[in-house]
């Protein structure tokens, strides 16, 4: 399927070729805010299979990579508050990736992260900034 | 600086659907540049002796083969043993770029990229290859 992006974006084919890169990011974004609560499920999916596994490190593995595609995605389009827990969520379990003890505190505050995540998503009001082309 | 080859055919290979889109538009709409991209290393792989790019996007951190084993396969690849590799991913310390650079990627980008300058920063890093 090269040169299409998945099932759940839009195809850049089409997009109007009219359309203004500008109109198309805009476009971009506000499909991906519409979806916002699929892209988070996720990860809570897989956190809970985190705490149903006791806790195995190649499942928490497993959360880190959701939650950085769910960074790398909102930064690019510019979705502030997803993106700055997303962030928060990555350094908290890369933290616990490192520790050399379990813990427990610090996995509740993953657990506090993305239970945030999953309310920002869900709320509906999510707003985000036109992405910033000038840099 | 004079570029002896124009940069025209880019493979840009991210499991991310809209953060290729986002490329997709930045690299062909924006930088007029032929933009073929894939979401993994085992598709990416697979279209090179058709596509032939010039220059190869990888994210770093995906499911299946990631980033460095990807250009790992590459260099083992006559015919792209060679081919610039630049590796993009989420806020990347010095030390990492200098890993990666290690490793035979040509530089690094940084997630978020600005859309309207990704296509210069790929071109500029192409020239530094070829310049």
């Amino acid at each position: 399927m090269y040169g299409q992006s998945g099932p759940d974006a839009m195809g850049s084919d089409e997009l109007s070729n009219n359309q203004s890169v500008d109109d198309q990011l805009a476009e971009l974004q506000k499909e991906y805010i519409a979806n916002l609560n699929e892209r988070v499920q996720p990860v809570v999916v897989l956190w809970q299979k985190y705490i149903a596994s006791n806790y195995a490190a190649d499942v928490l593995s497993d959360v880190y990579r959701g939650v950085h595609a769910i960074a790398g995605t909102s930064s690019i389009l510019n979705i502030s508050p997803i993106d700055t827990l997303s962030n928060r969520a990555q350094i908290q379990i890369q933290s616990v990736m490192q520790a050399e003890e379990f813990d427990a505190a610090a996995v509740e505050g993953i657990g506090v992260i993305i239970n945030e995540m999953i309310r920002v998503a869900s709320s509906g009001e999510v707003n985000a900034p036109p992405i910033n082309l000038n840099g | 600086m004079t570029v002896l080859v124009e940069l025209e055919r880019v493979l840009y290979i991210e499991d991310e659907p809209d953060i290729r889109l986002v490329a997709e538009i930045a690299l062909r709409q924006v930088g007029r540049l032929d933009v073929v991209t894939c979401a993994s290393g085992e598709e990416g792989l697979s279209l090179l002796n058709d596509f032939m790019p010039q220059l190869i996007i990888l994210d770093v951190m995906m499911p299946g083969m990631d980033g460095p084993q990807i250009l790992g396969k590459l260099r083992q690849l006559s015919a792209f043993k060679d081919t610039p590799v630049v590796f993009i991913t989420a806020k990347v310390q010095p030390d990492e770029v200098e890993q990666f650079k290690k490793l035979g990627a040509a530089d690094v980008i940084s997630k978020p990229f600005n859309p309207m300058t990704l296509a210069d920063d790929v071109r500029a890093i192409w020239a530094r290859c070829y310049g």
